[in-house]
């Protein structure tokens, strides 16, 4: 037991210092030992002593500013994320903006002019290469839809090399009787459309067809450029000649062909019996008016006559009709005026560029992204981060207050 | 003597073990006899005891000089943890002090009877005390804290920390005087 002697309290309270060192307990020289040997480890298991803390260490981060660098962290996710996602802003170019800077990564690559978006009431012209193409056909390649039954088949293309060219359309049978028809979208620039179109009816008339209809408009680029729609009919011989002289004009680039065919054999060879059968009735009854030897029998045959008469005419016509849609072919030729624009691998190029102003844009863009990021971030956690105060402030006044009441009912 | 001394500074504690273990060494026997004064029996006291300096060790970096000495630090640590072991205690319903802990009787002899006579007597002062009021004795007497100190372990103001010792104090000198 230590001397009374040894409390540095004042002498006010001198007396009661030395009655009550008198009662004072020690610890047992176990538990000191073992509580000594549990410090010198930093309260680290027996079998793995923690390192102690020295001056060579390095100094921990505090928890504000540990606090700051996940939140930061966190900004700068989420703005690599923002700016990474689709359509983000650091893949425009120098903040232009303007469509004719975007890569054009879809439509026909063989076209070398953009494709800017029209009305649509221009008769002929799309917003798309495809957009003048028939029901069923599809954009960006050939398709040919097989004849049902061997009635009609139809060869489209909008992209690809063989635009020049005559496609097929499909297989037919030897003395078939086929109505064929063509349709091509021509592309021109430099307020080309009268020439485009000249050199249309030139060809044309070097295929001895004619021009049905045309229709040939001006326009300002400013107001979507000119356009022209031609029908034409061609002897059926020269529809591929045709076709492909079309196909290569000078001035114009084919960005759609569509050629069709209706097998009409089978209505060829109907209009051909009623006529047969008309002709037939036809010479029957002449002979019967020759052998007829009352006038009742000499009326109703002539009666029976003019029927057969006007029967015989209107297959006569019909036929006459279909021949005349087998010889010939119509063809549809739609001229559009788009200005020029760049390569794809051009304006690539240029987007790539480094320029102090480009730089300068991309870093403001990706600080302002930023700001508004913490902005956001900075809204929820500021009420948020109130709340969980008031709540860890309550909680620890309550555990505070259960902790006195403890003592008190010690007593 | 005690080591009361303490370098200026904001945060004296953080990242020096070595000034933790001088904290330790200097406090170690006042924090048993300020818990045991709370808690009446020496196993629970030993708990307590390492538990209030290992909780100092694993918080020593939230000591802020600024906001009061050391010592007052690590003893309203020990004071949380006697005051969670009090409200254990009282879920739990076990004795306040077991026989198994009882202090060891002191070796009676004929030069100690009248010491040890003096000695029951303060013990009967204390334990008639509040235990608010021996709390306060104890953090007075055992610990050495200043009034100032007091306030901040007791979290009441300065002034009302240092009526509530005086009004302890007394009560505990007329409880010793009084005739048996």
């Amino acid at each position: 037991m230590p001397p009374f002697e040894e409390s540095p309290l004042a002498d006010e309270h001198s007396d009661v210092a030395l009655l009550v060192a008198a009662v004072r307990e020690w610890p047992r020289e176990e538990f000191a030992r073992e509580l000594d040997a549990r410090v010198a480890r930093a309260f680290a298991p027996p079998s793995r002593p923690r390192r102690r803390a020295t001056g060579l260490s390095l100094p921990r981060l505090p928890r504000w500013a540990a606090g700051a660098f996940v939140a930061l962290a966190s900004a700068v996710v989420a703005a690599v994320i923002v700016l990474g996602g689709p359509g983000g802003g650091l893949r425009a170019t120098g903040g232009g903006g303007g469509a004719a800077r975007v890569q054009a990564t879809s439509g026909p690559a063989v076209l070398l002019h953009a494709s800017p978006a029209h009305g649509g009431s221009r008769p002929g012209a799309g917003s798309s290469p495809a957009g003048a193409l028939p029901a069923g056909a599809s954009a960006g390649g050939a398709s040919i839809n097989a004849p049902a039954a061997g009635a009609a088949s139809s060869a489209t293309s909008a992209t690809g090399a063989q635009l020049g060219a005559a496609l097929p359309a499909g297989p037919v049978a030897p003395g078939a009787k086929q109505i064929r028809s063509a349709q091509i979208s021509l592309r021109t620039a430099d307020a080309r459309v009268d020439q485009v179109a000249q050199e249309t009816f030139e060809v044309v008339s070097a295929e001895h067809g004619t021009v049905i209809s045309s229709q040939i408009t001006q326009a300002t680029p400013a107001a979507g450029g000119g356009y022209a729609s031609i029908s034409l009919s061609v002897p059926t011989a020269n529809l591929e000649a045709t076709m492909a002289q079309l196909s290569r004009l000078r001035y114009a680039t084919v960005s759609s062909r569509s050629d069709s065919s209706q097998n009409v054999s089978d209505a060829y060879s109907a209009d051909r019996r009623r006529l047969a059968d008309a002709e037939a009735l036809r010479l029957t009854l002449l002979r019967q008016l020759q052998q007829a030897s009352t006038q009742t029998a000499i009326d109703s045959i002539q009666a029976q006559l003019k029927l057969a008469e006007a029967q015989l005419t209107r297959s006569q016509t019909a036929l006459a009709r279909l021949d005349r849609q087998i010889s010939t072919s119509e063809v549809n030729v739609s001229i559009n005026e788009f200005p020029p624009v760049y390569f794809p691998v051009v304006a690539n190029r240029a987007s790539t560029g480094f320029t102090l102003a480009r730089a300068g844009h991309d870093a403001l863009r990706v600080l302002v992204v930023s700001a508004g990021i913490g902005l956001v971030a900075l809204a929820v956690m500021v009420p948020l981060g109130l709340v969980l105060a008031l709540v860890a402030w309550l909680w620890a006044w309550l555990r505070q207050r259960r902790r006195e009441r403890a003592l008190d009912a010690g007593a | 003597m005690r080591l009361r001394h303490a370098p200026a500074g904001g945060r004296e504690l953080e990242g020096s073990f070595e000034r933790f273990e001088a904290l330790y060494r200097s406090s170690r026997d006042d924090v048993y006899a300020y818990v045991i004064t709370l808690l009446g029996d020496r196993a629970s006291a030993e708990d307590v005891t390492a538990l209030a300096f290992e909780r100092a060790y694993a918080r020593r970096h939230s000591f802020d000089r600024r906001r009061g000495d050391e010592r007052a630090w690590l003893f309203g640590i020990a004071r949380n943890a006697a005051l969670d072991e009090l409200r254990r205690r009282r879920r739990s319903a076990t004795l306040l002090v077991e026989p198994a802990n009882l202090p060891e009787a002191p070796q009676r002899s004929a030069d100690d009877d009248e010491l040890e006579l003096r000695r029951a007597a303060v013990r009967a002062a204390l334990t008639a005390l509040a235990p608010r009021e021996r709390e306060l004795i104890a953090l007075k007497f055992h610990a050495g804290l200043t009034n100032g100190e007091l306030a901040s372990v007791l979290g009441v103001s300065e002034s009302n920390a240092g009526t509530m010792l005086h009004r302890a104090v007394q009560k505990l000198r007329r409880a010793v005087n009084a005739p048996v």
